[in-house]
């Protein structure tokens, strides 16, 4: 169930109708779970069952460590929840790509194995929702938070359909206050909540689907176009992959609005980022949190040496690559922003010394330049994050940067052009201050009028049969 | 205004204002952007009058008929050439299209100023046979294709409308869902480089309203259209109940015709060998008494093209491949020569 269909439409409405009927809370928290099953089980039920045990799990574990007073007991619960959290991942996600990889290695070195490759369906935001019950457990086990008592309330916080299948990641201590608080009705919560539904939904459809058009030809046989279209298609895929899945996060954010939850912000205009560091800051905002708090921090940080501190960063964004999916496209991708990373941070280092240089940089033009190159870095390295295969960004990127003939992009240029033009501005404006002052002050007719064209056009400009979301997948 | 007021306002009127948008769409649709509603009329309408200015004066023969005359008359072998003096023969003919849309064609036509001198109207056996319990003509009708007043035809010929004006309303109500693609077709947005457009095979229609299909059909691709075709269409072979809407339009269209002063005739279609003997006796002469009625009360001929193309000239054995085309348009021009009287257009093409 997409959330750009007609399905979801149905579904959320009549979810939204029977909640604010009923006047108990936790009747309330009972149908969001009977409707957060409802909707997982609408690809499988069989997974939506693994789901749920996994999760009951978890809040024994969590309760165990709560009321055991031993130390080494708390540790071993722990390490038993995540054993069953990331064994549950590895089979489902990893299992294939690490018999497969493990296969190739061993036949390049001279033996001859073949490893059976297991029928698994990948269950599908199991990424998101591993991570969720990871960081449960791991803030119970560090005392950051109790135990919680509601088994529903907790499986509410896993299970919770907005953000189930592919974020935002949230976090226990943000969600489960939340659960426990009686929601009253909203009128401004219902406004916003509605905004952002229209607005994911214009990202989705009108861009992110009509980039796809540009963009999937493409990358999936780049020999045949000229560099010209390979460049267009590799700018198309980051409109795409940007609009795909903050348009995702919008929707999954009214949503939850809807209900009276708040989820995290998972994008905070990232063609605006001033080198990589910052992107990460406001590209998928809770997963660089989680990676940061509960992968790079435990490995030391940047407490030590530089070169400890760039190991770390290798190591947490690697894996942060191997997270998006059981493929070495992802594993490099997340290998070379570890490298950008540690290449900026050596960067700043070197400019502090160089106070004309820093000075230049940090001047609107300077701004201007670092904003261009970062996104331009971002772009390059979606060639190795994007293609089915290393061979296939090898392919790509020769066509980059050699001058070759062949096909034009599918669309025409203006069609690129415009919505280039369109995320652009729409970056600009919202990080322009008087936009969000004078667009609070718009009279009600003027914002409803604007929702609703907003609506219509996102309608208009979808391309008949709708992509599943890129997101889905990891 | 208080904060939460302002809030249940914007709320409301995102409401009216969608509505409003949708509302405003919907007329534009129904009234001004007849090349939106109905795209692919719209395209043949474009083709025939490009045609006319072509070949002015020429007497002007106008196929209206299913997707089964659509790929089966191949006009330009047949149509007047700049240096000659033949009439200009027009396939206009759609997929689906039944007795109702061929009257909707007509009328739209009429009311565009074209006027033909002569119609050739396919009669489909199986659009008049209430054979199953939605009637064919209606149930391959897009209602989002008609205009309100067309609709209001529509309620003449069908007791219980109900899949074509479901596709009525769906369109009028959320017209920027349902008519997305021709919309962006309009503004210019799915401008597409050659090579990619996904509309080059729907579009596949040649000047003279031919829709053309790829000359080869692979066996087992042959095989697997024949056998949707018959289970499509072989119940229509063992039973003949006259569906009184789709005889009537033809009739009203026939009327029509012959108060404009415009000749007519009536076209059996090639069918396969195996569709043919398909037919149970009962049911091809219940079909027979009543095209025989239809010819005797308005005095138009029947052309029985049924056996006219060899089997291998199928696709799926009631659509033609272009040797079909071929076949079948070579013996539609012999007889489209003996019917004379054609050579003397007494009115204008277009009229002004």
């Amino acid at each position: 169930m997409l959330f750009c269909t007609k399905e979801y439409l149905f579904f959320l409405t009549a979810v939204f109708v029977l909640y604010w009927s009923m006047p108990w809370h936790r009747l309330r928290v009972w149908l969001l779970l009977a409707a957060s099953f409802t909707f997982y089980a609408a690809w499988s039920r069989e997974l939506a069952c693994i789901v749920c045990g996994s999760t009951i799990v978890d809040y024994l574990i969590a309760r165990g460590m709560e009321v055991t007073p031993s130390r080494r007991r708390k540790k071993l619960l722990l390490i038993a929840s995540l054993a069953m959290n990331l064994g549950l991942l590895c089979y489902f996600k990893y299992a294939n790509f690490f018999l497969h990889s493990l296969q190739d290695a061993l036949n390049a070195m001279g033996a001859s194995v073949a490893f059976p490759t297991l029928s698994v369906i990948l269950p599908i935001g199991i990424s998101f929702y591993t991570f969720e019950a990871i960081n449960y457990t791991v803030d119970v086990y560090r005392g950051k938070i109790p135990a919680e008592q509601s088994l529903p309330s907790f499986m509410l916080f896993i299970l919770f359909f907005p953000h189930l299948v592919a974020g935002p990641i949230v976090r226990a201590r943000d969600f489960l206050p939340q659960v426990r608080r009686p929601k009253r009705w909203s009128w401004p919560r219902i406004d916003l909540g509605l905004w952002l539904i229209f607005l994911g939904l214009f990202k989705k459809l009108a861009i992110a689907d009509r980039m796809a058009l540009i963009a999937d030809p493409i990358f999936a046989d780049p020999g045949r176009f000229d560099t010209g279209a390979c460049w267009m298609a590799m700018v198309a895929f980051a409109l795409q992959v940007y609009c795909d899945f903050s348009g995702y996060s919008d929707m999954a954010l009214g949503s939850a609005h809807l209900f009276g939850y708040k989820l995290v912000v998972n994008f905070h205009l990232p063609f605006l980022a001033v080198n990589i560091g910052d992107f990460w800051r406001r590209w998928h905002i809770s997963l660089s949190t989680w990676l940061r708090d509960y992968l790079f921090i435990p490995l030391g940080g940047s407490r030590g040496s530089g070169w400890f501190t760039a190991r770390n960063l290798l190591i947490t964004m690697g894996l942060g690559g191997l997270w998006h999916g059981a493929n070495w496209n992802y594993v490099l991708w997340g290998l070379l922003q570890g490298v950008l990373l540690i290449i900026h941070r050596a960067f700043a280092i070197w400019c502090r010394t160089k106070p004309r240089l820093d000075a230049a940089l940090q001047s609107f033009w300077g701004t201007t330049l670092r904003i261009a190159v970062t996104f331009l870095t971002f772009c390059l390295s979606l060639v190795v994050f994007r293609p089915p295969s290393v061979h296939a960004t090898g392919v790509m990127f020769t066509r980059l940067f050699n001058s070759t003939d062949g096909l034009p992009a599918p669309l025409h240029t203006q069609a690129f052009v415009l919505t280039f033009l369109m995320v652009a501005l729409a970056h600009c404006a919202g990080a322009s201050r008087g936009w969000k002052r004078w667009s609070l002050r718009l009279p009600a007719p003027v914002k409803g009028l604007a929702y609703a064209s907003v609506l219509t056009m996102a309608l208009i400009l979808g391309p008949g049969a709708t992509k599943a979301f890129i997101y889905f997948q990891f | 205004m208080s904060r939460r007021r302002q809030h249940r306002c914007t709320v409301l009127w995102v409401a009216a204002a969608f509505v409003a948008l949708q509302a405003v769409l919907a007329v534009a649709v129904d009234g001004w952007l007849p090349e939106v509603r109905d795209p692919e009329y719209a395209a043949k309408e474009r083709r025939l009058r490009e045609r006319l200015a072509e070949l002015p004066g020429r007497p002007l023969v106008l196929v209206l008929g299913s997707s089964r005359t659509a790929h089966g008359l191949y006009p330009a072998l047949i149509s007047g050439k700049p240096t000659d003096d033949q009439p200009l023969v027009f396939n206009f003919s759609f997929p689906g299209c039944g007795p109702f849309l061929q009257r909707v064609c007509f009328e739209r036509l009429r009311a565009a100023g074209i006027k033909p001198d002569m119609l050739f109207i396919e009669v489909m056996p199986a659009f008049f046979n209430l054979q199953r319990s939605d009637l064919l003509d209606q149930s391959m009708l897009d209602g989002a294709r008609l205009s309100w007043q067309e609709l209001g035809l529509l309620a003449r010929y069908a007791e219980e409308p109900l899949t074509p004006l479901r596709r009525y309303a769906v369109g009028r109500c959320l017209p920027a869902y349902r008519y997305q693609a021709e919309l962006r077709e309009r503004v210019g947005l799915d401008t597409y480089h050659a090579w990619a457009n996904p509309q080059a095979a729907a579009e596949a229609i040649d000047p003279y309203g031919w829709h053309y299909a790829q000359g080869q059909c692979p066996p087992d691709k042959r095989q697997a259209l024949t056998e949707l075709a018959h289970r499509q269409y072989d119940e229509f072979y063992l039973d003949f109940r006259l569906a009184e809407g789709p005889a009537q339009a033809l009739r009203d269209l026939l009327t029509r015709a012959r108060g404009e002063g415009i000749r007519a005739a009536l076209v059996l279609m090639p069918e396969a060998t195996a569709f043919r003997n398909l037919y149970v006796p009962a049911a091809r002469a219940g079909l027979m008494t009543f095209l025989n009625g239809v010819v005797s009360d308005f005095g138009v001929p029947l052309i029985d093209a049924e056996d006219w193309v060899s089997d291998d000239a199928f696709y799926d054995g009631h659509h033609m491949l272009p040797l079909g085309a071929a076949q079948f348009t070579i013996r539609f021009g012999q007889v489209l020569a003996e019917m004379e009287k054609m050579s003397h257009p007494a009115s204008r093409k277009v009229e002004e």
